[in-house]
């Protein structure tokens, strides 16, 4: 996956999120879910560990914030402080929680594909400005944790974190993240006057890229682009439209709807398939050396 | 002793039960009238057996016809009615019932059903004589039974029964016009005494009475229409005086009441309430009624039949008690976590004084959460069960429509006539505002609602489903006052007497609804 044009990474990224997001039939939720988690657990096993349980929590917090909120649905559970709970809510607000992780494991492994040189790539042609602006901001995000641990640090050598307790240490790292953001608020107009002085923005941005449109990229644009239509012609036809208030409903099964699923669902496992192709490929002539 | 009198109970039984059997025994089975009656309940209710009907329809089912069922069931104590009577005590727990006779109605049914609740006593202290003749009916009916009132006895109550006689022999509930039904209820609650020189003569009066009201088809009239119920009624007060069928008294053109009663039978084996009509739940059950009278005797004598030493207190704490009980458990298991979370941290020597403080203050912000929670189950929270309004200062009407919709979706929550609640009317007390009574009517009626914001600007956002901006981007809840729609917020409008509020759901701000 890593070696195709930023064009087809862009665009697969965007169809397989974007068909997640704006659909909420929960067949869908949970294969763009699975294709997402098989394809970054696929490239990052055993790495990063500590990220997926605030994750899940997050989920978990959107499920059950939606019924707490949302009181439409015919079957009413209990009723809360007035408030009635109904398991149609509970149902949506689960959904909600699968869409919601489906995205962020898309994203999180967007974001580890598109190096900022290919987003320069990408957007450098419509808009070098915005490209520019896109790259400097994408920058930011490990820049800021790097800071983070960067002040974490100085505190400690400063004496603050001695005394071990978790009450002392839960308001070091607040007074240490309230550090940090000013940072990068400082930063930020730091960042701006420098360019300004070095003469940013005066002339006509060129941008270059060394990326080339190969025929394999091709195919999988063509094959991203018809697994897509596919997809969004099933949603405009509403073949594959979930009903959850007052009561669940789905559409009867039919051929648009069965494709429709076919076609999602090979779209979610297509990075997975093809990084899996490599790394089999991989060892394969590794064995042969 | 109680030996003896629990052998002459029998002996009285048994002479009972062998004066009744030649009556029943000339050609008729009364059996296969009363199976059809339950074969048709259970047909319409779509219940497989009949202690399945007692559990799941009769709790539904007040003010219903179930309480004659109950007495008319309870007289074989085949079938099991702990279910019933549990709905039953806390139905009357929690609804202010205001008609004393209804009340001692519960509590006469409670009792057959073979339960008892702090309930019976005080309807029979409170009721009695509350409403005219009925009351004293019903609290001797009580009072037989045991539970007598305040500082009288049942020679008292049977004095102030025999005080309303009317002068031909009758007896009426108001006014002086002779009424088949309430002198055969008189009947039925003087049986117990017949044999007593101040009851014996007005009975007797009364059963003349009763006979020269008889029609020529052997039945009964009420409000001038002959009918089952007076019928069924007049049965069961001569089968608790050990009256026969073919006593001469009660026998017209050879018919018999028994026969006028059953000529309203109808095919599916219901009753009717007059010739030729469709079958009506009251007559059927209280023809039942009948049937099971003439079976067993007496139906208001409980003792013999049912066995009330199972007596089961159900105080109205129970309620509070439970939902205390979920805290104090959810404050237990939070309790021990905490501190096995402070043995944990001695153990692992993170022994400093705030670590113990920050597991005291996440301790302590749960419990603080767990008792402002308030969990309700849907029944509790829907439905009749509302505590009674102080200084009511009047009523208005309530209606809740979507007509816009009707022609334009085939939705299944849109109602086909754009009805979501019919004009109800609600009291209401001072200050009360609209969005207090549509609380109100939402609750009695389990319609869904939500709204947003709080105070005096609260918003209606859905209202049985329907939501605001579902049918375009104009669309929404309005709602209109005596025809005109009010320039505040529903939460912010106080309501007078007499007021009629409609909400209407518009497609367009409210300009497609008519004004007046």
């Amino acid at each position: 996956m890593t070696h195709l044009n930023p064009i087809v990474l862009f665009f697969y990224f965007a169809a397989a999120a974007g068909i997640s997001m704006f659909s909420m039939n929960p067949v869908i939720q949970i294969f763009s879910l699975a294709g997402a988690l098989s394809f970054f657990f696929l490239r990052n096993a055993g790495k990063r560990t500590g990220m997926h349980l605030p994750l899940f929590l997050l989920a978990l917090l959107a499920a059950l914030l939606n019924p707490l909120f949302q009181h439409n649905g015919a079957t009413v559970l209990f009723v809360l402080n007035g408030n009635p709970v109904t398991k149609e809510a509970c149902i949506y607000g689960a959904v909600t929680a699968l869409m919601l992780l489906a995205t962020l494991y898309w994203f999180r492994s967007f974001s580890e594909l598109m190096t900022s040189d290919k987003i320069l790539y990408l957007f450098g042609r419509i808009s070098p400005k915005i490209a520019l602006l896109l790259s400097m901001a994408m920058r930011y995000i490990p820049l800021f944790g790097a800071q983070l641990k960067k002040t974490a640090q100085t505190q400690k050598a400063m004496g603050y974190f001695k005394e071990d307790n978790a009450m002392d240490r839960i308001r070091g790292y607040m007074r240490v993240f309230s550090v940090t953001v000013t940072w990068a608020l400082e930063s930020g107009i730091v960042t701006a006057d420098s360019m300004e002085a070095r003469g940013y923005g005066e002339g006509k941005r060129s941008s270059f890229a060394v990326f080339r449109f190969y025929r394999k990229d091709g195919f999988y644009l063509m094959l991203i682009g018809a697994l897509f239509l596919i997809s969004v012609y099933g949603l405009a036809t509403e073949a594959v439209a979930f009903q959850y208030y007052p009561t669940f409903g789905a559409q009867a099964p039919s051929f648009i709807s069965t494709l429709t699923y076919i076609a999602y669902i090979m779209l979610a496992f297509l990075p997975t398939a093809a990084e899996a192709g490599e790394k089999i490929k991989w060892k394969y002539l590794q064995s042969k050396i | 002793m109680h030996k003896r009198i629990f052998v002459f109970l029998l002996c009285a039984l048994l002479v009972c039960a062998s004066v009744m059997t030649p009556v029943f025994a000339d050609g008729f089975v009364f059996s296969d009238v009363k199976n059809g009656i339950l074969d048709c309940e259970l047909q319409k209710s779509e219940k497989e057996s009949v202690q399945e009907w007692i559990d799941s329809v009769f709790p539904q089912s007040f003010e219903g016809v179930s309480e004659w069922y109950v007495l008319g069931l309870s007289q074989t104590g085949e079938y099991d009615f702990s279910a019933y009577a549990r709905a039953l005590v806390k139905y009357v727990n929690e609804k202010e019932i205001t008609n004393p006779v209804t009340k001692q109605k519960y509590a006469l049914t409670l009792l057959a059903s073979g339960y008892s609740s702090d309930f019976v006593q005080k309807t029979a202290d409170e009721c009695v004589g509350k409403l005219g003749i009925m009351s004293y009916v019903y609290a001797l009916h009580l009072a037989e039974n045991g539970f007598s009132p305040k500082d009288m006895t049942c020679a008292d109550i049977v004095d102030r029964i025999l005080e309303k006689e009317l002068d031909d022999g009758g007896f009426a509930v108001t006014g002086t016009v002779f009424d088949a039904d309430v002198t055969a209820m008189v009947l039925q609650a003087l049986a117990p005494y017949r044999n007593e020189e101040s009851v014996k003569p007005v009975i007797e009066r009364a059963l003349e009475r009763l006979s020269t009201a008889q029609t020529e088809n052997g039945g009964f009239m009420n409000y001038g229409v002959e009918n089952a119920e007076s019928c069924a009624q007049v049965l069961i007060a001569m089968s608790s005086l050990g009256i026969e069928l073919n006593d001469s008294r009660f026998v017209k053109n050879e018919a018999t009441v028994l026969d006028a009663m059953l000529s309203f039978r109808c095919v599916d084996g219901g009753f009717s309430h007059t010739l030729g009509t469709e079958p009506s739940a009251q007559a059927t059950a209280q023809v039942f009624l009948a049937l099971c009278a003439l079976e067993n005797g007496s139906l208001y004598q409980l003792k013999e039949l049912n066995d009330l030493s199972h007596i089961v207190y159900m105080p109205q704490e129970e309620k509070e008690e439970d939902s205390v009980s979920w805290r104090v458990y959810a404050v237990t298991v939070i309790a021990t976590v905490s501190v096995l979370a402070c043995l944990l941290l001695l153990i692992f020597k993170k022994r400093h004084y705030k670590n113990f403080l920050l597991v005291l203050l996440i301790g302590t912000v749960l419990c603080l959460l767990v008792f402002t929670l308030d969990f309700q189950s849907a029944d509790d929270y829907y439905g009749e069960s509302q505590t009674p309004k102080e200084n009511v200062i009047g009523t208005v009407t309530l209606e809740i429509r979507c007509d816009v919709l009707t022609d334009r979706t085939d939705l299944s929550h849109v109602p086909e006539d754009g009805v979501i609640l019919k004009k109800t009317e609600f009291e209401i007390a001072e200050g009360e505002s609209v969005f207090d009574i549509l609380e109100e009517a939402v609750r009695k009626n389990r319609i869904q609602m939500e709204y947003g914001g709080m105070g005096e600007l609260i918003y209606i956002q859905g209202l049985g489903y329907l939501y605001e901006l579902d049918h375009g981007d104009l669309s929404g809840w309005i709602y209109l006052v005596n025809g005109e729609s009010p320039s505040v917020g529903c939460a912010a409008y106080t309501l007078s007497d007499g007021d009629t509020v409609v909400w209407h759901y518009s497609l367009n701000q409210g300009k497609d609804i008519p004004q007046e």
